[in-house]
């Protein structure tokens, strides 16, 4: 099934948000994975897109996600990605 | 045109990140990074998106909470899905947005490890341009 939605003004922005976010996050993993690659294969990584700092890291994306939520982090200045050294990765905006 | 792009430069494998909602499964709408793959024949969403994009609960993608639930395969195994409505929706390069609605799987827990895929019930609606430099998606008329 196919049909085209039409969009609220709001909802367009909150897209474009999205998307723009998104992409803050792919530029961020392009910069810095090599960086993190040393310290934390083999894990998700959630780093502060601002400052860059690591904020948590875990070999289990629900796990991790769990603690940003127990510590309030949060998520819309967060990135996770999942770092290894054995391609292909798998990738989390 | 809808752009692509490689995520890492190691690894030829085309992305497209896409807007997507599925009402059934959250209020928000989640940005999906879905690897082109054309030789699925349904587009997933896997766990590990559905928890950090759709910020959904592990314990939701337990199929035993499921009303009903399908077994898909591929190279990645097989595991259990269920099968939900969704509105896809995507950035041009000139920023219009287009948006295609169809049902996709979402992937049980065991999938956490896999990147969502966008497959050919998505990406038949479109030319599909791919190469070391592009990755283009554009829309069709049907």
């Amino acid at each position: 099934m196919t049909t085209a939605t039409t969009l609220s003004p709001e909802e367009t922005a909150e897209i474009h948000r999205l998307f723009d976010l998104g992409m803050r996050r792919v530029r961020f993993w392009q910069d810095n994975y090599e960086r993190f690659l040393p310290g934390y294969d083999g894990q998700f990584v959630a780093a502060d897109l601002n400052s860059g700092v690591v904020v948590a890291t875990n070999a289990d994306i629900a796990l991790l996600v769990y603690e940003l939520g127990n510590r309030y982090i949060k998520r819309d200045e967060i990135a996770i990605h999942y770092i290894t050294s054995n391609p292909p990765p798998i990738s989390h905006l | 045109m809808i752009p692509g792009l490689y995520l890492d430069p190691r690894v030829p494998q085309p992305y497209l990140v896409v807007a997507v909602s599925i009402p059934d499964l959250s209020w928000d709408y989640a940005l999906v990074p879905f690897v082109i793959d054309t030789g699925a024949a349904r587009s997933c969403i896997h766990a590990g998106d559905a928890i950090d994009q759709f910020r959904v609960s592990p314990e939701s993608l337990d199929p035993r909470n499921w009303t009903r639930s399908i077994v898909i395969g591929g190279v990645g195994g097989r595991s259990r899905a269920h099968e939900l409505q969704a509105e896809f929706y995507f950035r041009h390069d000139d920023g219009r947005i287009e948006s295609v609605s169809d049902r996709i799987l979402v992937g049980d827990i065991t999938t956490r490890g896999l990147p969502s895929l966008l497959g050919m019930d998505i990406l038949q609606k479109f030319d599909l341009r791919v190469n070391p430099n592009i990755i283009a998606l554009q829309r069709v008329a049907i």
